[in-house]
């Protein structure tokens, strides 16, 4: 073995240890945690909020996202372009900002949010506000892989509906969206996962309530203030998800009539 | 590739800076306005840093049971201050200032809360955690405000509660923002956002009475320096400060 194979080897090795040892110290710490707090309230109530949102936010990404993305694919209008930065947006905001400028947008004093008030509609400190803020940090994940599924589709296999006489809009339904389903299923646990872990936004513009807007890594942030062991049981669920989001993507099946 | 080195060496060794001439200071964050002051004073007395952290005295507690590196430890409350006292981390404390819990309202008052009772209402109360001293001191006197408008009305209030905040000034900020119709947070909090919020005593017989507690980390490395802070701190000079901000010391 040369010298460069052997480095490569040691770095690969170094960086797996770097991320590997972090991840497994947690587990293997929370594994000295008695079961009393795996099953507390709190532990619990966190695990129900945090399934139940970010399934939701999903829901709604998938709802609103799809149309988007098979925009995005198809057209090359000023609009697109347009779309195009805005989704992308949320990618780069930091986590705080996302959550103030919620609250800027949708707080009871916020520029819509005060109309939403007039009307009896007050989101912060609903499960509806960790909803949004979820949904605004996953959107752009789904988009992207679905936009990316769709431009994959051959414009052919479209064209030859067409011909069939077949309507764009059963096209899009029987074709192009069937043809899509693995990038469009990857965007769907990406955007999941993304909204499972999400924090700044929601403790910002949701606040922190046990049961109603406390999610799993505002539970650990708000344990690790008074036993680092309950903040380790719940750290240690987050990551056995994590695994199991990374085994879902493994058995996307791959993609093969897409190409023409 | 020097470039990256240096980048690295710089990132590496601008975490290293205190325990050299300096103090950093570990204080609830309750007394953020003051010990600013308090510091400022005492680093143009001395010519040195004081670094100060603040947030909820229990996070600060875990942080430095948690091997967190700081010479002074300033608790809102006994219990944090006890506790590492008992695990020897701190070798012995003194009390230095009194406080007392308020309710805040937003300066625009969207729920018309105008007394006490008028927290059964309809209205998103904030609170801090109750592992800060604050939301202890908060659901404390809840139960003593039981003895004015009778039993079940802690429990009452406490179903208002729609965010349990990390630290005193999350709840102030919540209050401030207009998110929230009402807060619990001490005197000392409400005169730092006068203009913000308003403010609505509570009867004196119900309040808490909320005891600051300040110590020398038993691993800390300038003791010396850190000690004539806490001097300062109880000086005259010190004590005029912390009035200026509301706290009550002792004659």
């Amino acid at each position: 073995m040369n010298a460069f194979a052997l480095t490569r080897a040691l770095t690969g090795i170094g960086v797996a240890a770097f991320i590997l040892l972090p991840v497994a110290s947690v587990l293997i710490s929370a594994g000295n945690a008695s079961p009393e707090v795996l099953l507390s309230y709190e532990v619990l109530a966190a695990v129900k909020l945090s399934l139940l949102t970010a399934t939701l936010s999903t829901l709604l990404i998938v709802i609103i996202g799809t149309p988007v993305a098979y925009h995005l694919a198809r057209s090359d209008s000023a609009l697109r372009r347009f779309l195009e930065v805005a989704l992308n947006l949320p990618m780069v905001l930091p986590p705080a900002v996302a959550g103030i400028a919620l609250l800027a947008a949708f707080g009871r004093e916020g520029i819509l949010g005060k109309y939403l008030a007039s009307i009896g509609i007050a989101l912060p400190f609903t499960t509806a506000a960790v909803v949004i803020a979820q949904t605004f940090v996953a959107l752009p994940l789904y988009v992207r892989s679905a936009r990316a599924g769709f431009a994959s589709v051959s414009r052919t296999f479209e064209g030859a509906s067409y011909t069939l006489g077949a309507s764009e809009f059963t096209t899009f339904l029987k074709v192009s969206l069937p043809l899509a389903r693995s990038a469009i299923l990857a965007g769907v646990i990406m955007s999941w996962a993304r909204a499972m872990g999400e924090f700044g936004a929601t403790i910002m513009f949701a606040g922190n309530f046990v049961g109603r807007t406390q999610t799993m890594p505002l539970a650990v942030y708000s344990a690790l203030q008074v036993s680092v062991e309950k903040a380790l049981v719940i750290a240690a669920l987050l990551i056995l998800i994590s695994f199991l989001i990374l085994f879902a993507f493994e058995a996307i099946p791959k993609r093969r009539y897409a190409d023409a | 590739m020097r470039f990256l080195s240096v980048l690295l060496l710089v990132a590496l060794t601008a975490g290293c800076t205190s325990g050299g001439d300096g103090i950093t200071v570990f204080a609830a964050a309750s007394l953020t306005e003051a010990f600013q002051e308090l510091a400022q004073e005492f680093e143009a007395q001395h010519g040195i840093k004081v670094e100060l952290n603040f947030a909820g005295s229990n996070t600060l507690r875990v942080q430095i049971e948690q091997g967190a590196y700081a010479d002074i430890f300033a608790s809102a409350n006994e219990e944090h201050m006890c506790a590492l006292l008992r695990q020897g981390y701190v070798d012995e404390s003194i009390a230095f200032a009194k406080n007392r819990l308020v309710i805040v309202v937003p300066e625009s008052n969207p729920a018309n809360i105008k007394n006490v009772e008028d927290l059964r209402g309809d209205v998103k109360l904030v609170i801090a955690n109750e592992a800060v001293p604050a939301g202890k001191y908060a659901i404390e006197a809840l139960f003593n405000l039981e003895a004015l408008y009778g039993a079940g009305f802690a429990e009452e209030v406490l179903s208002r509660v729609v965010s349990q905040e990390d630290s005193v000034k999350g709840v102030l900020s919540k209050v401030a923002l207009g998110e929230a119709d009402a807060g619990f947070v001490y005197a000392t909090d409400a005169l730092a956002a006068r203009g913000k919020v308003r403010v609505i005593e509570l009867p004196p017989e119900a309040n808490v009475s909320p005891r600051y507690y300040v110590g020398v980390l038993s691993h800390s490395k300038n003791k010396e320096l850190a000690q004539e802070f806490i001097n300062f701190l109880l000086s005259s000079r010190g004590r005029e400060i912390l009035q200026k901000h509301g706290f009550e010391v002792g004659q």
